[in-house]
């Protein structure tokens, strides 16, 4: 059928500016978009000491504004081993932005209750940049915000992800969110370096589609003591594998989340 | 696969002979690319630069050394540090303390050129050593770490296409401001514009603004884009920035509590990507 169609359409190209083929070609788009949208990803929580926002826009750039259509935009919300909790789609106009508070759409029995999770965005639209969704991460006290990472823009690094300056104090605690991109298990690891060398190794289990936020004294012991007042530094595995880090910190005299991807 | 701490680098006295190799092996070679940042230090705000080169190797032992150019305006530097070698599983760390004290000056803001080179091997596909700048003030006010921006061609982070960027869920309400930190590494003044977006798409523009050659501007969005406020917050707080200029500058975002004063969100804005459109 589409052959025949499309032989039609070679041999009166003026049909080409018809309705009925027009919209045909807007639905055919469409379809396209569906079936393979931009994918993102991020990681969130919905507890009481920290809730998440999504947002995403669908701006248009002046110098090719036809390129800005409305969109279609899906969101998934996985619990922290994986589990599908909730399919979300919103139409994004052209030029608008989608604000969207996940206790909002998370099933009323999980709401403050979600203390890590995986979120997926597809953006069923052109892709353009403007596509690229951001998170707040937020409470009483502090909004934190960073982009999603689902680790299409950087193919591959050279060594391993790493946190620059680790400390551990009161005003500076450090948590790693791991989120598994992978339909596998993956086990992370994570090596904790002091200023002279010193390492400590651990481990991160997450299961397939599966995230854990975890602070730093969880996974090594006495980092406070073994840090001894020196900025460290935290490896992950390395550029082979299928996990996005972020890493917050919280200072906890202020109540404050300070957030940052890797 | 083994991180362990590998016997440290003494400092290099005098230039031996395959040190010579490999600089003109380098000259004969694509270097290594630098990656700019802000550097701030007032006497409240504090900065400092990470150099990390286990983000590009898998190698503890080997070597790097790191130069850093400070720029105030001018096109020239008003410092240039060239640091001693370190190994691979080393973090190469610089105060902005260590800027006042070569500078002979109480205060600095401006920018910095990080260039990371590994002394053992030519640059690969990821010709850059990940290089974090750290933001920070006595009384918690700041606190901040950005990665520094790659900002010449040729590698495959695509931080800055051209003259859009944009940030999804900028502030302007009771609760929070935000300020929009550029800055203009080009050795000529830089135009820019910002257009702010509500949820439903109505927008509000600055006028056209200007940033000085080689300097840092930060912008209020209350000050530059009259109205913000009551545009975002009549559909709940929130939209979205976008930012022209008419050459590429890398943005950043910070979001202040408007109660405590505490920037609590510091990242950098992204481009316009996908398929090159002009």
């Amino acid at each position: 059928m589409a052959i025949i169609a499309r032989q039609i359409l070679e041999r009166y190209p003026r049909l080409r500016s018809t309705w009925p083929v027009q919209r045909a070609s807007e639905w055919r788009q469409q379809q396209s978009w569906r079936a393979h949208p931009r994918r993102m990803a991020s990681w969130y929580r919905d507890a009481p000491d920290m809730h998440t926002r999504l947002i995403v826009s669908n701006l248009e750039l002046p110098e090719a504004p036809r390129a800005c259509e409305a969109a279609m935009v899906g969101v998934h919300l996985l619990a922290e081993d994986g589990a599908e909790l909730v399919r979300h789609r919103v139409r994004l106009g052209r030029n608008a932005t989608l604000v969207l508070e996940l206790a909002d759409v998370l099933p009323m029995q999980c709401r403050g209750q979600i203390l890590s999770g995986q979120i997926t965005i597809d953006f069923e639209g052109p892709q353009l940049g403007s596509s690229r969704a951001y998170l707040h991460w937020y409470n009483d006290r502090s909004l934190t915000s960073s982009h999603e990472k689902f680790g299409l823009t950087i193919p591959a690094v050279g060594g391993y992800w790493t946190v620059p300056n680790i400390q551990d104090s009161d005003d500076y605690r450090v948590h790693l969110a791991v989120t598994n991109l992978d339909a596998r298990p993956f086990v992370s690891d994570v090596t904790l370096k002091d200023d002279e060398g010193h390492a400590l190794h651990a481990e991160v289990w997450l299961p397939p589609n599966g995230s854990r936020f975890v602070a730093l004294d969880a996974l090594f012991d006495n980092p406070r003591g073994f840090l001894h007042q020196q900025p460290g530094v935290l490896y992950f595995g390395n550029n082979r594998q299928p996990a996005m880090y972020y890493y917050f910190v919280q200072n906890q005299r202020l109540g404050t989340w300070r957030a940052q991807h890797l | 696969m083994s991180v362990a701490a590998p016997p440290r680098v003494r400092p290099a006295t005098s230039a031996s002979p395959d040190t010579q190799s490999h600089r003109a092996l380098r000259h004969a070679a694509p270097d290594w690319l630098p990656v700019i940042g802000w550097f701030v230090d007032d006497g409240r705000r504090r900065s400092r630069i990470n150099v990390v080169p286990m983000g590009n190797t898998v190698d503890p032992h080997e070597r790097f050394a790191a130069t850093l150019k400070f720029f105030r305006g001018a096109e020239q530097p008003v410092h240039t540090f060239l640091s001693e070698p370190f190994a691979g599983d080393q973090v190469f760390r610089y105060e902005s303390a260590q800027l006042l004290q070569a500078i002979g000056a109480r205060r600095f803001e401006g920018l910095v050129e990080i260039t990371a080179r590994s002394l053992d091997k030519p640059p690969s596909h990821f010709p850059w050593i990940d290089s974090w700048l750290e933001f920070s003030a006595d009384d918690g006010s700041l606190s901040g770490s950005v990665p520094g921006f790659v900002f010449k061609g040729g590698t495959t982070k695509r931080v800055m296409s051209g003259k859009w960027q944009h940030w999804p869920g900028v502030a302007a309400n009771s609760e929070y401001g935000c300020e929009v930190l550029l800055l203009n590494y080009h050795p000529r003044p830089t135009p820019l514009r910002l257009d702010l977006f509500a949820p439903s798409g109505r927008r509000a523009s600055s006028e056209t603004l200007n940033l000085e050659p080689r300097m840092p501007r930060t912008f209020a969005l209350d000050e530059v884009i009259p109205g913000s406020r009551e545009l975002l917050s009549r559909e709940g707080g929130f939209g979205s920035l976008r930012i022209w200029s008419a050459y590429k500058v890398p943005g950043f975002v910070l979001m202040r509590n408007r109660s405590t004063g505490v920037v609590s969100s510091f990242d950098h804005t992204v481009p316009f990507a996908g398929a090159p459109i002009d």
